[in-house]
């Protein structure tokens, strides 16, 4: 199970992986709209997340900058990208994001990476 | 032997009495014997002082030799064969000259003296002394200035002519020019001007006259002549010739000449505009290609300045080109002039700075090409460019539009059937299910209404947009039709009312999408459970002119402020992420545009964006 923040613009994309997410047993203690919103939104929040999903193409500041903030402010977080823009991938990856997810993709396999880059994280802390 | 000094004057009495004659004896070893007062009084001595001196004694050494040899001649032969001039010093010191004749005094046929006669030619030795003063003067002169001076007599062949500037000039040594006929010399064509310059003195006298003359080595030398005609002393007609060498000169002038002649070709006969001004911007002169291509005359253009024929918004570049250009000396400028009929061109101008004898920039000489030729090439490429790019662009737009939008939609999808799925093995309810349906409906919705709507970007890209007269209101009653039906389980209420019964923009079928997206834009993004919406028209004034003023006020979440005028600006050249709200608003700008018709969004509740958004379309009046 994690804390989970999203940051994704399309409303209906946002409701559901709150939803699914909150099925799988996961979360969710923050999201946001926009890029603005996400760095706002996260630095407002009480509790720090071990995943952000983050979408790239967001009104504002882009998936990229607002990452770039956070990281900025709080280097703990997982960041997750979920884009439909696969053009981001390379830059996500180089700036810090651990996986990059193209849309469309399955909640499953959503839920995998989740688990599995909070395994690692887990055996990082061991070591 | 003694001389009988009464028998020898009784015997030449006359001559002794002669008032213009010294007459005088002296004996064989040069005393004088006697002499008449003439000779005395001549050579300034009284009688008895006279009578002891000596012939030798009035001459200079110099003299001594002809004074024996003519004594020999008289005493051997028994006369003089030829006068003898002596110079003889006065007992005063000053000279006397002399011609003088002796004979022999004989007696028993025993020479014993000589009877001497002579002529006091002072005054003519003086003249002539002087004269030769004077022509050793002007011989040196002649001689020795450069100009080449020459003496004709009256059949045209050289009697004199100074050496060295002959040789200089013309190569020939003096002796090889005296007696050649000066018509050998002359060139043909200059021939006549010589002749009738001989033959009429007047000409030469006043005017100098230019002649070719053959130089010794072939070639041809320039010689500038003044002639003037004069008697000599043996009463010939001669003719004096004085001749500069103008070969440089005239070498000097032909280069200008052909200078001159080149630039005048190139001014009259250049097909570019060629224009001299003051630095001032006066135009000074300008060729025909110039008086053509702004239709001015040149006494017209002499009355205007190059300001006064160019635009103003060229004034300010013109001043700081200038700048560069008064340094530099040159330049190259693009700009546009006035033709006399107000018509406006553009010109390519490469000017250069003119410089007077010293130095001092004061002229502007410039080549204007009239470049409205290759202005519309330059658009036309621009034109072409920005069509293909258009389309590239386009190209990538669309890519973006469906890895991106579609996508999203997909992901949409996928996620509700994957709850759908969690659900179904987890037990599912009715309400849940109804929500899941409903937001898979709403993804197709969107899907529909994106490829709808590019479609329509592409028509409106590539079709020739023809504009009617429209009825808002029947548009907007058909949009609201079609949005009651795609948006069939969600609690909808749209109001329409009108200010007019009828009401007509121009505009095309497109209006019909303009409605429907921003209806759909306010459907989608409004979380309320009943999604309210007024339209409502009304005529306004603004700016002295009469608009249709649309309004389109909803309940839904509203638009920042950071975000009210980049919702309207997803297009191909757009790089910031703009996202959220699909294609539609963009379409419905872009379709407005083309009706001159403006869009804006302001909130529902001023200061709190968050109740709902008004959005504002504004047509122009159809007259």
């Amino acid at each position: 199970m994690a804390k989970i923040f999203i940051a994704e613009d399309d409303d209906s994309i946002r409701h559901l992986y709150r939803k699914v997410l909150i099925l799988k047993g996961h979360e969710i203690i923050g999201v946001a709209a926009d890029g603005d919103e996400a760095i706002s939104n996260f630095k407002g929040l009480s509790e720090r997340p071990d995943i952000v999903i983050m979408d790239y193409r967001m009104p504002g500041k882009n998936g990229l900058e607002a990452m770039k903030e956070i990281m900025a402010f709080d280097k703990t977080p997982i960041f997750i990208f979920a884009s439909a823009d696969n053009k981001a991938q390379e830059s996500a990856i180089a700036l810090g994001a651990r996986t990059f997810k193209a849309k469309p993709f399955s909640i499953e396999k959503l839920c995998n990476n989740i688990e599995k880059v909070l395994e690692e994280n887990r055996s990082i802390e061991n070591f | 032997m003694t001389y009988n000094k009464e028998e020898v004057r009784k015997q030449y009495k006359d001559l002794f009495e002669s008032p213009f004659l010294l007459v005088y004896v002296r004996d064989l070893k040069g005393n004088f014997l006697d002499a008449n007062e003439s000779t005395l009084k001549a050579l300034g001595y009284k009688k008895e002082e006279f009578e002891k001196t000596r012939f030798v004694d009035l001459l200079d050494e110099d003299q001594f030799e002809k004074a024996v040899d003519t004594a020999m001649e008289i005493f051997q032969t028994g006369k003089q064969t030829s006068r003898a001039d002596y110079k003889l010093k006065k007992k005063d010191g000053t000279l006397l000259y002399v011609e003088t004749f002796g004979f022999p005094l004989r007696k028993d046929d025993e020479i014993y003296g000589v009877f001497g006669i002579a002529q006091d030619i002072s005054e003519r030795k003086i003249f002539e002394e002087k004269l030769k003063e004077s022509e050793e003067k002007y011989r040196l002169i002649t001689e020795n200035v450069s100009d080449l001076i020459a003496v004709l007599n009256n059949k045209f062949k050289l009697e004199y002519v100074n050496k060295i500037a002959t040789q200089k000039h013309l190569g020939y040594e003096g002796h090889e020019f005296l007696g050649r006929s000066l018509v050998q010399l002359i060139h043909p064509d200059d021939l006549r001007v010589a002749v009738d310059a001989v033959q009429n003195p007047a000409i030469s006298e006043v005017h100098e006259v230019s002649i070719r003359f053959k130089h010794k080595n072939g070639h041809w030398v320039w010689l500038e002549c003044m002639g003037k005609t004069f008697t000599d002393w043996e009463g010939q007609e001669k003719g004096l010739v004085i001749a500069r060498d103008i070969t440089e000169r005239k070498k000097a002038e032909e280069a200008l000449r052909e200078s001159e002649e080149r630039y005048r070709t190139l001014f009259e006969g250049s097909t570019d505009g060629i224009a001299i001004s003051s630095l001032d911007g006066k135009i000074l002169n300008a060729n025909q290609a110039y008086q053509d291509m702004l239709g001015y005359t040149l006494e017209e253009l002499r009355n205007l300045s190059i300001q006064e024929i160019t635009p103003k918004k060229w004034y300010e570049p013109e001043a700081i080109a200038m700048k560069e250009f008064m340094k530099v000396g040159h330049g190259l400028f693009e700009k546009e002039y006035i033709r006399k009929d107000g018509t406006i061109f553009p010109v390519q101008l490469t000017g250069w700075l003119i410089k007077d004898k010293q130095g001092n920039p004061n002229k502007i000489g410039g080549f204007f090409k009239d470049i409205s030729e290759r202005k519309k090439a330059e658009e036309a490429l621009l034109k072409s460019e920005e069509k293909y790019r258009s389309a590239y662009e386009r190209e990538n737009f669309y890519k973006d539009l469906f890895s991106h939008d579609m996508n999203n939609i997909l992901q949409a999808i996928t996620t509700a059937v994957d709850i759908c799925e969690i659900k179904i093995k987890n037990g599912i309810n009715i309400e849940e299910l109804n929500e899941l349906k409903t937001i898979i409906r709403d993804q197709v919705d969107r899907g529909a209404n994106l490829v709808q709507n590019v479609k329509r970007f592409s028509e409106l890209e590539e079709s020739e947009i023809i504009l009617d007269k429209i009825d808002v209101n029947k548009l907007v009653e058909d949009a609201i039709k079609i949005i009651s039906e795609v948006t069939k389980g969600r609690k909808i209420e749209i109001r329409f009312e009108p200010s007019e019964a009828e009401t007509y923009v121009q505009a095309n079928e497109f209006l019909l999408d303009v409605f429907e997206n921003i209806l759909i834009n306010a459907v989608r993004h409004n979380d309320s459970s009943e999604v309210e919406i007024l339209v409502k028209t009304s005529k306004i004034r603004e700016q002295d002119k009469n608009f249709l003023k649309m309004e389109f006020i909803d309940n839904g979440k509203g638009v920042p402020d950071s975000r009210k005028k980049i919702i309207f600006t997803r297009g191909f050249k757009e790089e910031k992420s703009i996202s959220g709200l699909g294609l539609g608003l963009s379409l419905v700008k872009k379709i407005l545009d083309v009706y001159n018709a403006k869009i804006w969004v302001e909130n529902k509740v001023p200061e709190d964006y968050s109740k709902g958004s008004n959005f504002i379309v504004l047509f122009p009046e159809l007259e």
